[in-house]
């Protein structure tokens, strides 16, 4: 049983501690003048406080529907942007050369739509969805029609290519089906991204993951946590949630990064490269609260957070509780350990 | 520090950038000669894979260019060295009317920079947006029109090997220059020399914030440019290093940043410290002897020339100009990192080689910016400015819907090179879309009367696409149709 999904990967690195402020005074002793300050943090339970500029994600955590799960990410995780975002997306053996997203659709229902699995912001397909078929990505899924043009219309290029055998042929096969049944789809002019997968999911295609990369956190350098980029960053990011949330009935948004930041600042007022980071899950159905286990500033791994909540736990609960499919096919070699994300 | 440009810094960095032209305007006109109908040879079959008896000349001449052009055709059935020893002529002229196009793509950006007043928001933003169009527009025109093709191949390869985004501010105000007088003058010239030239450039001193590195007196230097130099521009991921050596690079490059008020590169000894190698040891088998700038001068070099860089390096050529499949052991990939060090890292001889191994060539799919420039090419005589701003709306749309603006992508590994990134129901209608606009000159651009399939693709067309001309009202529908096939795709 499938209810809605949208993972939001956030390419570059979130700053979690910049998002979610652990209790007491650790993030002031362990950053001085650049953590995210205790006054006008908003606080979400046990101590924990989120960044102002969340306001809408905070108002969900109020009412118990937010999990947080600081400190993740994957034991030995690479601290290279590229090996890092491939193996969260893969959430397996590196022998594996799909996604998370593809194997829990390949799961399912294969073939009943070309809409199962759709990533707008960009026509490359996101690894996360590799290894299904029904997989459409869209710079904009607005323009996932053919503009009306001398010569090419769906029967035209029917023609064209249905005796095609070469590297696009499947592409092409899959754009006519698509194209045959994207006439629902209304996404209103000007849609952000947000908008456009609740678009999707209200036109009912038979839409089951959305995906929304967000890139720009790779926060080297002047990162500015209040009133500077990363405060406007978290501010969008804030919104897209909310849209999501409140647009599509019974979605589970999943939000997630390749990796945490340094805990200390370099010295361009940013944060290099570093390990335990922050994942965020949405939705109704989500057990509110931090999960998973906190170790605290004291004792890092070289620099960074240690990395004791593993993030193929939070993948394979969300297959088992969002898409109904089996642990061992969305995140195989994850441990059992389960972390009781939702209610 | 910071970063954000005043007006009175772009034009600083305006100044700096001189002749933005890429190539010398010297020779005569010769625009892109009118295309001919010949007698048809054998026709291709209806897959999309290599076919057989193409005519001589057209696979060289289509992998190495962005749209065979008859004589471009002709000069590679003469074959691999009469080909590349054109190219490669010091003397080879540029169009004369692309070189016009250019001067004034390029002029936009230096007159909107010095026009626009104030240093607001709305003033940064448009100058944003002006910085953006022309780096992208300089790329797209280059590589349709310029008549010094294995350039602009070779840049279009390291304008994703050596990336800066321009959808970063504010690097982006640098990447016009970077273009020109980094990327383009360095394509062919040894990488050695093209990676210090990225190391000095302002763009990627700003775009991975070394700008701001600086170490020493417990100051912690940023590692933003040492890593990717490592994993992205040299050794590769695998290239046998730690994160401890991440630590030391960033060390051995502390200091290097921009002059605030010429943004051109300086060495601050102050800000300068080599860290752990102050203490003997060294770093991939360099070691620091002669202090400052000159260390990190000599670290790239040495960089350079291992051997893990000629391999990795020679890995996303083969990939690029042989096929998606080949494997970083793949004996060719060594031939090729042999030739890149016998050499001293120069690069023309490496594409040269690759040019002659047809044998192992795989399938490769045109990539966004591959698609549209050839059927500017090949369906467009070069423009004038008037005609190419006129077209630049829709052009930007399409290029922006295949995802490929060229300069956009927004991380420092550049745009993925695999026909797997490049394909899907999106990638494909997107396609579609474009061949229609490109069939009515994206809404400005004149049109080679009379097309035909053949003079489009080079080849004739293939059984479905010769059927469906066949019945075409138009030439705007044969256009469109050859854009749309699936033989355009390849190259």
């Amino acid at each position: 049983m499938s209810t809605p999904l949208v993972v939001v990967f956030l390419r570059g690195g979130l700053d979690g501690l910049s998002l979610l402020r652990p209790p007491g005074d650790e993030l002031d002793r362990a950053r001085g003048a650049a953590a995210l300050p205790a006054s006008g943090a908003l606080p979400v339970g046990d101590g924990w406080s989120l960044h102002p500029s969340a306001s809408r994600l905070a108002a969900r955590a109020a009412a118990g529907r937010v999990a947080f799960v600081p400190a993740s990410g994957l034991p030995g995780a690479s601290r290279s942007h590229f090996d890092a975002q491939a193996a969260v997306e893969r959430c397996a053996p590196t022998t594996e050369s799909t996604g998370f997203l593809g194997r829990a659709l390949a799961a399912g229902a294969v073939g009943s739509s070309p809409f199962r699995g759709v990533a707008v912001g960009q026509p490359q397909t996101p690894a996360l969805l590799r290894g299904s078929t029904d997989v459409i990505a869209a710079t904009n899924l607005s323009q996932f029609r053919l503009r009306p043009g001398a010569g090419v219309n769906a029967a035209s290029m029917a023609a064209l290519w249905s005796g095609d055998r070469g590297p696009l042929a499947s592409s092409a096969t899959g754009a006519l089906t698509a194209l045959g049944r994207v006439a629902g789809i209304q996404v209103p002019a000007g849609a952000d991204e947000g908008e456009q997968l609740v678009a999707l999911f209200a036109a009912g295609v038979g839409a089951e993951v959305g995906v929304i990369n967000v890139g720009g956190w790779d926060h080297h350098n002047q990162i500015g946590v209040t009133g500077g980029t990363f405060a406007r960053m978290i501010g969008e990011l804030d919104r897209t949630v909310e849209t999501l949330v409140a647009g599509i009935p019974g979605v589970t948004v999943l939000v997630l990064s390749e990796f945490g930041r340094r805990v200390a600042a370099n010295d361009s007022a940013g944060f290099d490269h570093g390990r335990g980071g922050l994942a965020l899950l949405v939705g109704d159905r989500v057990r509110g609260g931090v999960a998973g286990d906190w170790p605290g500033l004291g004792d890092l791994d070289a620099g960074d957070v240690r990395t004791v909540n593993d993030v193929r736990c939070v993948v394979a609960e969300v297959g088992e509780r969002v898409l109904g499919v089996d642990a061992g096919r969305v995140a195989p070699g994850a441990p059992g350990t389960r972390l009781g994300l939702f209610a | 520090m910071g970063l954000e440009l005043d007006r009175r810094q772009v034009l600083v960095a305006l100044a700096a950038c001189g002749a933005t032209v890429a190539c010398r305007p010297t020779g005569p006109a010769r625009p892109v000669p009118p295309v001919r109908p010949r007698p048809p040879t054998t026709l291709p079959p209806t897959t999309t894979t290599l076919p057989a008896g193409l005519p001589a000349g057209l696979a060289l001449a289509r992998r190495f260019s962005f749209g065979p052009t008859p004589d471009l055709v002709a000069s590679a059935a003469s074959g691999v060295d009469t080909f590349f020893d054109a190219q490669l002529d010091p003397r080879r002229p540029e169009h004369a009317a692309t070189s016009a196009l250019l001067l004034g793509i390029d002029s936009i950006w230096t007159e909107a920079a010095a026009s626009l007043p104030g240093d607001d928001e709305a003033a940064q933003l448009e100058r944003r947006r002006v910085a953006t169009v022309t780096a992208a527009s300089r790329s797209l025109a280059l590589s349709a029109w310029s008549n010094l093709q294995l350039r602009q191949v070779a840049a279009d390869f390291f304008s994703d090997h050596l990336h800066v985004s321009i959808a970063e501010q504010p690097s982006v105000f640098f990447v016009p220059s970077y273009d020109a007088q980094v990327i383009r003058a360095g394509a062919l010239g040894r990488f050695a020399d093209l990676l210090l030239a990225s190391a000095q450039s302002a763009a990627m001193l700003v775009y991975l914030d070394n700008v701001s590195s600086r170490a020493g007196r417990g100051r912690v230097p940023n590692e933003n440019y040492a890593r990717e130099l490592l994993e992205l521009h040299t050794v590769g991921v695998s290239g046998g290093y730690d994160e401890a050596d991440v630590v030391e690079v960033a060390h051995v490059l502390s200091g290097w940043t921009l002059d605030p008020g010429s943004r051109q590169f300086t060495f601050r000894p102050a800000w300068h410290d080599l860290g752990p190698l102050s203490a003997g040891g060294d770093v991939l088998g360099w070691r620091p002897s002669s202090g400052g700038v000159r260390d990190g001068e000599s670290f790239l070099q040495h960089l350079a020339r291992l051997p893990a860089t000629a391999r990795y390096l020679c890995w996303k050529l083969a990939r690029r100009f042989v096929s998606d499949t080949i494997t970083p052991d793949d004996p060719l990939v060594s031939d090729l990192a042999a030739t890149y060090l016998r050499e001293d890292t120069a690069i023309a001889p490496v594409l040269r080689h690759a040019a002659r191994r047809s044998d192992r060539w795989g399938p490769k799919v045109r990539r966004p910016l591959d698609l549209v420039a050839a059927a500017l090419r090949t369906g467009s005589p070069v423009p004038t400015l008037e005609q190419f701003q006129a077209a630049r709306t829709q052009l930007g749309a399409a290029l922006d819907a295949l995802g490929q603006v060229p300069w956009k992508w927004p991380a420092p590994n550049g745009y993925p090179e695999s026909t797997g990134a490049w394909s899907g129901p999106g990638a494909m209608v997107a396609r579609w879309n474009t061949a229609s606009a490109a069939a009515s000159g994206f809404g400005g651009l004149p049109l080679h009367a009379a097309p035909t399939p053949r003079a489009l693709l080079g080849h004739e067309a293939g059984a479905a696409l010769a059927a469906a001309v066949r019945s075409a009202p138009s030439a705007t529908v044969v256009r469109a149709l050859t854009f749309a096939s699936p033989e355009f795709q390849v190259r």
